[in-house]
This record gives structure tokens, C-alpha cells and sequence, in this order.
């Protein structure tokens, strides 16, 4: 097999097995990688009733045929399960050196079950596989974690883990790896938690195999001369994630104050020219890519001093910035610290923050809901009591701690008005209002709303451009309904493939459009896909994601917009502009066969795609 | 086409940018970034050069060969003319090589704090010249 090492280490933590199973090809074939993969591996686990905290409940790591190759930004792994945030399918994928060093071990992912009786890690080399005591190192953050580890493993050895947060089973634990490479949201580190599990740790120089090498060589090298040219490459290495923060400021993409406002003077202070000024002091790049759009920082004195390490991304600086209305970097990359240090999701956690703030302001809840706190929006001490105390559950952090939905449930119906998630997560900062076609993008999300979990937001934002796929190149106004039904679902086909399966990264991967990316893939893998085959395969894997929400519950009226992301803002870029939603979902649907009212795809697509397990759980 | 020749693309494109030199403070601002960047516009083909090196001021000059630009960018006149009306998107225009960047972007990038005043005073100067008939365009 090419591209994929052609195993799966299946790891029971109840009864303490390791099993090694060898994975046909035409599962690889059908699947791809990644979290399709895990997606299909996930449905085979499931049972009625099955709960994130359930020892049942399958943590799936999964990388993509080209990890461990030299192919530009792609060196990236999935983790699957089913959600402790949300109760519906969850996952996240995280870049850095872990999925190169994973497929260098011998294995193309990790299915871990059951619960260990005492904190544990797993060690995955070419020699060895097993499960070690991690009691020494429960307690203590991913940075003190991942420093330990390998200093038992050896330098060369790669870590992913869990900090307090997941530890306490924060249902928006992350899991960390090398201090600020994050699988950040669904609360995969809690799944971690649950099972005891502090980290994995991975070794080897097994390479990987491709299968037309000289072609890919000198396929490669161009591709790399392309990446020398693009101008938004160059952004990236220049400003990281934040490069755009001034023009989604200018644009009403960046939500401001809990979605409520439209301008905000002060924001300014927190784009590109200010964190170079105020808190940069180096870059760091992931396994093979070429554009090495990771900051390091570092704040040297003042009430927020920082030592140097993993700066904040752009979405931090959107949420303890523009949504806490905190124009203040040196706060913001210490806030950052703290919550890699912890390992939680600084989206969740920004947009709960903001929430209670929002709520607290409009008189819908008082002092004594958060234990004392004047929790006013700006209110650094107060943001800092959180961050600080969320992983521990103590104080006004264990409020937080719950995120959004759950509470709002505590509050009651007046704060449905606030909130900001789609299926139990927080909104992203890129605002629906200035681009119409977010409100498919975050509503079909199949972990919830989200900005990657298909290629909508990144198309139509305008830095990833495939001509190849006419609906992506071409879809209107951006204020207008029209066209985003067709940019949305091809944008989740082609995105289960090259996000998901494939695991390119949004950023580096944007270099490339989709007969490059396709032909990366053949290359590797010597497979003979054409794009529309790949597509075909993207459906395919879209489907049985959302087929899985819909087992867990999910219906249509899971999938419209919470009211604060559809009000139209009074003043600002996008003074008077809303999506509509149901003019949106209506199209939608027809297009993907889905019942407007129960949300479950037809049968008839399923059969058609050969969904047969899923059909007959959905239809039994 | 928005512009018929380079001679009212001069008097449109061109007179904006000299009136706006005339705005001490707008200039001031602009001109913090000390760049020498030349705009070369086709459909129909005019250059035009925005000396910013002395910090304070903008000195504008057209089809200019003798000044040496740290960035040059290509583009149309009407994708130039969406850009100052504030209906283009910058990132999907870079993308998509309806602009080409030659030299630094992130350069090109930092002016985008200070554009935002730009896109109303283009407006409003279209209607001073008597051009309303430029902004209304899709």
C-alpha cells in the first residue's frame, strides 16, 4: 500500500489490549483518510445510548495517505468521537509533527476504547506498543506534560495531550501538541479525560512510501515555486492567521460584542501591525509546509507578562478581543497561555464569556448568578478569574466551564436570544451577515457551527479558489441567497475530501486548487481518482456524518441559525443585511434529498451511496 | 468598461488621488507606510505612481518610469474602480489574479486600516465631478 502504512491500532484501556489491524485497501479507497475513516470505524461502534463518557464511546485518531510525505501542508491529523459539548458527532484536526511521527511508527491511526483505572498513556513506536503510568503526570498542564514525556521518550518522540481541562472533564477540553498546535473544539480532550488517558506519544523513522515517485518529485517541486509566488502565502508567513483581522473588521466578518454591534474604532489595535509591534518574536511552521504561519510571542513585563511561546490565532483574538471588546494584545496571548497550558477551546470559551457578559449587561442576569462578578464586557480581571479557574471548575470559571447551551439552559428561555450556537457549539468569528452563504456553512456544519468543517467559508471568503468546481468559482453576490445552496453542497463534498480526508490544512492547503490536490493524492496513494470521483467519495462521507447527527438527534430545526447571528446590526458594514435562512434551508435540502422536517437524508440517497448500516439504523 | 479612455481614467482615478493629497491629515496617514507603489491599470492602460517615501505627503505622477516601485500591482481600471468604491473583495481579488501583486503584499496589506475613510470619500467625490453615474455599478 502506498501513502497508507495499512494499520490501525485498536487499544482497549478497560482490559488493557492492544490489537494491530491490517486495513484493506478498499476501505482506503472508499474512505480516503481521516475523519472519514473515522467516520465509517465510528458507525461500527455505535449502539443506542452510547454517551461521550460511555467506555464505549470510540476515540478515533486518524491521519491521511500523505502524512509523513513531503506534500505541502498536509501533515495532519483527525480526532473523532462522539462530543461531550454537543452530544453529536465531534471532531477535530490539528497540524504540527504528531501525524507525520504517527505514520513513521508504523500506523495509519488509533481506535481507543473502555477506561483506564489509573491515568495512562499510550506509546506507539516500529518496536513497541503500550500502555504506560501517567499518574506522575495527571495534574499537571500539556506544556509541563509534553516536556516530561519526552524527556522519558527521547526528543525525537512526538506528543499529543491533555491539560487540567480535559482532566475535569470540561466538555471543551482541546488536546495540545507542542504547546500551540490545538485539536481544538468538540471537546475531544475530554473524551480523553474520561478514559484516563493523559497523552499518546509516538516514535519511529518508518518512512512512507510513494507510489510515482519520480513524478511526484518533480510535481513537488513545482508546487513549491508556486507557494515561493502566491501573494497569500506571503501574507501568511508575514501576519499568521491574523493577517486578514483587518479586513474582516472592515468587512463586518469579525462579530463584535457578542454579534450585537457593528463598528468598533479600538479594533484596530488588535490587527497584524499591532501584534508585530507589541508581542511577536518568532515564527514556527508544521511537518512540510512551506508557509510556517505559527507565531511565537511574548509579553516581557507588565501585569501580563508571557514567557515565549505559542502566540494567539486569529479566533482568540476575535473572542477575547473583539467579542470581550478587550483591544488589548499582551491580555490576549496571556489569556492564549493559559488556555494551551489548560487544554480548552478558546472559541467556546470566548463566545460563553461573551454570552454571560451579553446577558449580564441586558439585566437577564445579576451579580448573583456569577458569584458576585460585575461582569462587564471589557472586564479583563474578571476574563482572567475565568480563564484561570474554568479548567479547575472553581468559582465563576465553573460556570463557564459548562459552555453556552448548557447554560442557557440554567438561565432559561430569555436566553435564547444570546446565544450563539448551531447543535450545541459556539459560532466562529466570521459573521453570516457579511456573507450569506455562513448560514449554510455554520447551520449544515455536521459538528456544529463551524468555519472548517466544510470548504464554504474559506471559498467564499475569497482565499481558496478551485475553477474546476463551477459552483465554487461562481456564486453570486455575497448579500444575496442566490447560488449558496450549490456552493454549499459541493463545498462539503469537496471538503470531506481535502480538509477531512485528505486533512490539507485551510491555509497552506489554499495554494493549491483541486487537479492539484487531486493529483498530490494519485501520486501518492497510485490511485486513479478523477476530481468527480473524489467528489463522489466526499458525498459519500458527508452523508454518513450527517446520518450519524441524525441518530444522535439532530433534526432540520437543528439546523437554522441561532436569532443573534440573523438580526441585522443598526450601524456598521453590514447595517440592515440578514441571511434568510429558510429561503436558504428550502433549496438546500431539495438539493441533497433531505426531509425538511425530520432532517434525515432519503433513503433512497443513502442506498444509492451504499450506505446500507446507516440506512438501516435511520429507517429500521 | 467603466472608463473609455486613459484620459478620463486620469481625470477620475487620478484626480481622486490628487485631491486626496490635498487632505494634510488623510495624507498624513496614508503616507506612515514611506511606500513608492505604482498602480498599472489596463482597459484602458494608464500607470499611476503614489510616492509616499518622505512619511507626510503623497505625490502622484502617471505613466512614471523613472521612479522604482517596492510593489507594483496590475489590474484592470474597472476592477481598480470597484476596489475604491469599497465593492470589491481584496482577498477573492488577489486569488483570483484580478490584482497581481509584484513585491511585498504583506506591504499592500498594511494599508488596509487607513482605507476605510477611502471608499465614502471616492464616493463623494465622484458626486463632486459630476459622476454619479460610476457608483452605482455591479
Amino acid at each position: 500500500m502506498f501513502g497508507y502504512k495499512g494499520k490501525i491500532l485498536y487499544v482497549d484501556l478497560s482490559s488493557k489490549k492492544l490489537i494491530i489491524r491490517e486495513i484493506p485497501e478498499s476501505l482506503y479507497r472508499e474512505y480516503l483518510g481521516g475523519s472519514g475513516v473515522a467516520a465509517k470505524i465510528f458507525l461500527e461502534h455505535y449502539k443506542e445510548g452510547l454517551e461521550a463518557f460511555s467506555e464505549e464511546n470510540p476515540l478515533i485518531i486518524m491521519t491521511g495517505p500523505m502524512a509523513g510525505t513531503p506534500t505541502p501542508a498536509v501533515s495532519r491529523f483527525t480526532i473523532s468521537s462522539l462530543s461531550p459539548l454537543t452530544g453529536i458527532w465531534g471532531e477535530s484536526n490539528c497540524g504540527g509533527f504528531f501525524a507525520a511521527k504517527l505514520k513513521f511508527a508504523g500506523l495509519d491511526g488509533l481506535v481507543i476504547t473502555g477506561k483506564s483505572e489509573k491515568p495512562v498513556y499510550l506509546f506507539v513506536s516500529p518496536d513497541s506498543m503500550e500502555i504506560r503510568d501517567a499518574s506522575k503526570l495527571w495534574g499537571l498542564d500539556t506544556y509541563e506534560s509534553e516536556e516530561a514525556l519526552k524527556e522519558e521518550n527521547g526528543k525525537d518522540s512526538e506528543v499529543i495531550v491533555i491539560g487540567p481541562a480535559g482532566e475535569n472533564l470540561v466538555p471543551f477540553a482541546s488536546i495540545v501538541h507542542r504547546k500551540g498546535h490545538l485539536a481544538g473544539r468538540t471537546g475531544m480532550g475530554a473524551v480523553f479525560g474520561s478514559k484516563l488517558l493523559k497523552a499518546v506519544v509516538a516514535k519511529g523513522s518508518e518512512s512512507v512510501e510513494i507510489a510515482r515517485k519520480d513524478e511526484y518529485s518533480s510535481f513537488l517541486k513545482e508546487i513549491l515555486q508556486n507557494y515561493r509566488e502566491n501573494p497569500l502565502m506571503a501574507a501568511l508567513k508575514d501576519a499568521g492567521s491574523n493577517s486578514s483581522f483587518d479586513l474582516s473588521l472592515q468587512m463586518g466578518d469579525l462579530p463584535l460584542r457578542n454579534w450585537s454591534v457593528g463598528d468598533w474604532p479600538e479594533g484596530e489595535l488588535l490587527g497584524p501591525a499591532y501584534y508585530k509591534e507589541k508581542i511577536l518574536v518568532g515564527i514556527e511552521t508544521c511537518y512540510a509546509c512551506p508557509v510556517a504561519c505559527k507565531r511565537v510571542v511574548e509579553v516581557k513585563g507588565g501585569p501580563f507578562r508571557t514567557e515565549k511561546g505559542p502566540g494567539p490565532e486569529y479566533e482568540t483574538i476575535a473572542e477575547f478581543g473583539a467579542m470581550l471588546q478587550i483591544p488589548d494584545l499582551e491580555f490576549i496571548a496571556h489569556v492564549n497561555s493559559i488556555a494551551n497550558r489548560m487544554g480548552f477551546d478558546t472559541i467556546t470559551a470566548g463566545s460563553t464569556i461573551a454570552f454571560l457578559m451579553d446577558m449580564y449587561e441586558n439585566g437577564v442576569i445579576g451579580k448573583d448568578f456569577l458569584k458576585g462578578r460585575d461582569l462587564r464586557f471589557g472586564n479583563k480581571e474578571a476574563v482572567l478569574e475565568i480563564v484561570r479557574d474554568l479548567a479547575y471548575k472553581r468559582g465563576i470559571g465553573e460556570l463557564v466551564s459548562l459552555g453556552s447551551q448548557r447554560l442557557a439552559g440554567k438561565v432559561g428561555k430569555k436566553a435564547n436570544a444570546f446565544l450563539t450556537t448551531i447543535k450545541g457549539l459556539e459560532a466562529p468569528m466570521h459573521d453570516p451577515r457579511s456573507n450569506f452563504a455562513l448560514a449554510l456553512g455554520y447551520g449544515l456544519a455536521v459538528r456544529g457551527a463551524c468555519h472548517v468543517s466544510s470548504l464554504v467559508f474559506p471559498v467564499s471568503f475569497g482565499f481558496m479558489y478551485f475553477p474546476e468546481i463551477p459552483e465554487l468559482a461562481d456564486f453570486g453576490d455575497p448579500h444575496s441567497e442566490d447560488l449558496k445552496p450549490q456552493l454549499a453542497v459541493k463545498a462539503e463534498n469537496f471538503g470531506m475530501f481535502f480538509n477531512h480526508s485528505a486533512i490539507w490544512c485551510i491555509f497552506g492547503g489554499s495554494a493549491l486548487n483541486a487537479t492539484q490536490a487531486v493529483r498530490f493524492f494519485n501520486l501518492v496513494t497510485g490511485f486513479d481518482y478523477s476530481l468527480e470521483d473524489l467528489m463522489e467519495r466526499g458525498e459519500k462521507i458527508w452523508y454518513l456524518k450527517r446520518g450519524i447527527d441524525n441518530l444522535f438527534g439532530v433534526q432540520a430545526r437543528d439546523d437554522r441559525l441561532p436569532a443573534k447571528l440573523k438580526t441585522p446590526l443598526p450601524h456598521g458594514p453590514t447595517q440592515g443585511l440578514a441571511p434568510d435562512d429558510e429561503k436558504l434551508l428550502k433549496e438546500y435540502y431539495k438539493l441533497r434529498k433531505i426531509d425538511p422536517r425530520t432532517g434525515k437524508p432519503a433513503k433512497e440517497i443513502l442506498e444509492s451511496l451504499e450506505l446500507s448500516e446507516l440506512t438501516t439504523l435511520l429507517y429500521r | 468598461m467603466f472608463f473609455k479612455d486613459a484620459g478620463e481614467l486620469k481625470q477620475v482615478l487620478g484626480g481622486f488621488f490628487e485631491k486626496a493629497t490635498l487632505d494634510k491629515e488623510f495624507a498624513k496617514n496614508f503616507a506612515r507606510s514611506k511606500i513608492l507603489i505604482r498602480f498599472n491599470y489596463s482597459e484602458p492602460e494608464l500607470s499611476i505612481t503614489l510616492d509616499m517615501t518622505d512619511g507626510e505627503n503623497i505625490f502622484v505622477t502617471y505613466n512614471d518610469r523613472e521612479k522604482k516601485p517596492e510593489v507594483d500591482m496590475d489590474m484592470k481600471a474597472d476592477t481598480a474602480h470597484k476596489f475604491w468604491l469599497g465593492k470589491l473583495n481584496l482577498t477573492m481579488a488577489i486569488t483570483r489574479k484580478l490584482m497581481v501583486v509584484k513585491g511585498s503584499v504583506p506591504r499592500v496589506l498594511s494599508f488596509i486600516p487607513v482605507l476605510q475613510p477611502t471608499y465614502q470619500m471616492y464616493r463623494d467625490y465622484l458626486k463632486e465631478i459630476g459622476r454619479e453615474d460610476l457608483i452605482e455599478v455591479d
